[in-house]
């Protein structure tokens, strides 16, 4: 299979063979994208993300083949221009209305959801350049030599800004353990 | 749940872009890109930063020993000096025993908030213990950070500093990890790494024999790290093991031995420091266009291996040539 870096040096002469570029990695940029805001803001910060990078392609540097971290970079930078709502809420209907009637469960789930509220309102407290590590690493799974390369940034930094954003994220109220009180009204001993 | 679990799974279901709209998002860039101008394929950039300035030829900051041309190995002093590293690390008698490092980091960290992030930059500070068992065992890795006492930058870089570094841990309340071998859920700092393959623990499996641990080095997947050339590329490579709680006297030993034949490496400053401890510098030559230096830090007197550093070849934003932009300070025992 030809490379990204190949293909990248073929659109230099060949603006049309960027579009491979596009079939290989806008899903995934979509996905991630998507999951902090929506399916509309998405596919715009795409193609935007993908016109940013044809127009810089002969600046494209890295060493490796793999231009997904260089877009993801790309993406997120074009993402910080956008007004948009970070990390949305749940919808109320998706917070654990359960159609189940295992009363356990479903207090266990509305645990869950009020854990991840106060985990997401944490994530969206954090330093823009904290967030987009965290999320980065979480939702795309990159690696730290990926994270680096697509923010530009030292891997040292890399890890001391999510060491950082798991201590803010450790220090947040944990659900009580299976078994005991669920739900609004439950007291803390 | 942990917290981390639970936002990594936090809408994970987003579904795929369907293909009809890949289709006609692809049709939409095409069009896009029939009526973009053709262009030169410019030199590769390298390096840390974005936006890096084209601030011409860049400044070479190399003081002491520096060869006239590439030798065909490492430069006399260099070799020398890896010769001894070599000699020290063999007689070191904790191989096979328990060993403990003290990894303190130093690493640039710019506010991505301003127009131009360089303008407010800090170095950020944080110290690994890293407790490695005699065989198997469980490894334990405590992390905190320290006081920042370097901001590039006014007073904006200093409140960027105090406000990035808030909440961090302290080593009153130190990040504590524990695994069974070394592979921590997030970070390899000391432990095995995918350098050397796909399999993490192949840094163990690395040969000790010269040529192909050379070879092993100079082909290590670093991504797209820092590196300029080869020889940088190869000393990077070797710093991952170097660094590293999982290798042993023998293999420390033999990455020195290796890096005696690597071609380029020189003594690039006499006197450098790392973390308050002087050593001398093992480096590259800078190249034109050159905009970090990597060196490995090696005390002259006891042939320790002390840690390696990136200093800055050109000015960016409030970030002055010479400054060390990334630096680890290793301490085994």
């Amino acid at each position: 299979m030809t490379t990204d870096r190949a293909v990248i040096a073929l659109s230099l002469e060949d603006p049309q063979a960027f579009g491979l570029l596009f079939e290989r990695h806008a899903r995934p940029i979509h996905r991630f994208i998507a999951r902090r805001t929506d399916d509309e803001v998405a596919k715009d910060v795409v193609a935007e993300t993908f016109f940013r990078a044809f127009e810089r392609r002969d600046r494209f540097s890295s060493t490796r083949d793999d231009a997904l971290p260089w877009l993801f970079g790309i993406a997120v930078n074009v993402l910080r221009h956008r007004r948009f709502r970070d990390l949305p809420l749940l919808p109320e209907d998706e917070q654990g209305a359960a159609s189940s009637d295992d009363i356990d469960a479903v207090g266990r789930r509305l645990d869950a959801q009020r854990q991840l509220q106060h985990v997401l309102a944490a994530v969206r407290r954090m330093p823009a350049g904290t967030r987009d590590v965290v999320l980065l690493n979480a939702w795309a799974d990159m690696t730290y030599e990926d994270i680096a390369e697509a923010l530009q940034i030292p891997i040292g930094t890399v890890r001391s800004r999510l060491h950082r954003a798991r201590t803010i994220l450790r220090a947040l109220p944990q659900p009580r353990p299976q078994g005991g009180p669920h739900g609004l009204d439950a007291v803390a001993p | 749940m942990d917290s981390m679990q639970l936002l990594r799974d936090h809408r994970a279901d987003q579904p795929e872009l369907a293909a009809e709209d890949l289709r006609a998002m692809r049709l939409d860039l095409e069009r896009r890109l029939r009526s973009a101008p053709r262009r030169r394929r410019t030199a590769p950039r390298r390096g840390l930063a974005v936006g890096l300035i084209a601030a011409g030829a860049a400044a070479c900051i190399t003081v002491g020993l520096v060869t006239a041309s590439p030798a065909p190995e490492a430069s006399a002093a260099a070799a020398a000096l890896l010769q001894g590293a070599a000699a020290t690390a063999r007689s070191t008698t904790a191989a096979d025993g328990p060993i403990t490092l003290r990894i303190e980091q130093e690493a640039v960290a710019v506010n991505g908030d301003t127009a131009e992030p360089w303008s407010e930059a800090y170095l950020d500070r944080t110290v690994t213990v890293l407790s490695v068992p005699a065989g198997d065992g469980e490894w334990t890795r405590r992390t905190w950070s320290l006081p920042v006492r370097t901001v590039f930058g006014g007073e904006g870089a200093r409140a960027f500093a105090q406000r990035d570094s808030a909440g961090s841990a302290t080593a009153q309340d130190p990040t504590v990890e524990t695994s069974a071998d070394g592979s921590f859920t997030v970070g390899e700092l000391g432990g095995p790494s995918d350098v050397f393959g796909s399999d993490r623990q192949a840094l163990r499996r690395l040969p000790t024999a010269t040529e192909p641990l050379l070879r092993a080095l100079q082909t290590a997947d670093l991504g797209a790290g820092p590196a300029e050339s080869e020889p940088e590329h190869v000393m990077e490579a070797a710093s991952v093991v170097l660094d590293s709680g999982v290798a042993d006297d023998r293999l420390q030993a033999a990455v020195f031995t290796a890096l005696q034949q690597q071609a380029g490496l020189t003594v690039t400053e006499q006197r450098a420091d790392l973390d308050g401890r002087t050593g001398t510098a093992i480096g590259v030559r800078p190249g034109k266009g050159a905009e970090t230096s990597f060196q490995l830090i090696l005390d002259p007197t006891t042939g320790r291996y002390l840690g390696h550093r990136e200093v800055n070849l050109v000015a960016i934003g409030s970030v002055p040539v010479g400054a060390v932009l990334d630096s680890t300070a290793v301490t085994r025992r």
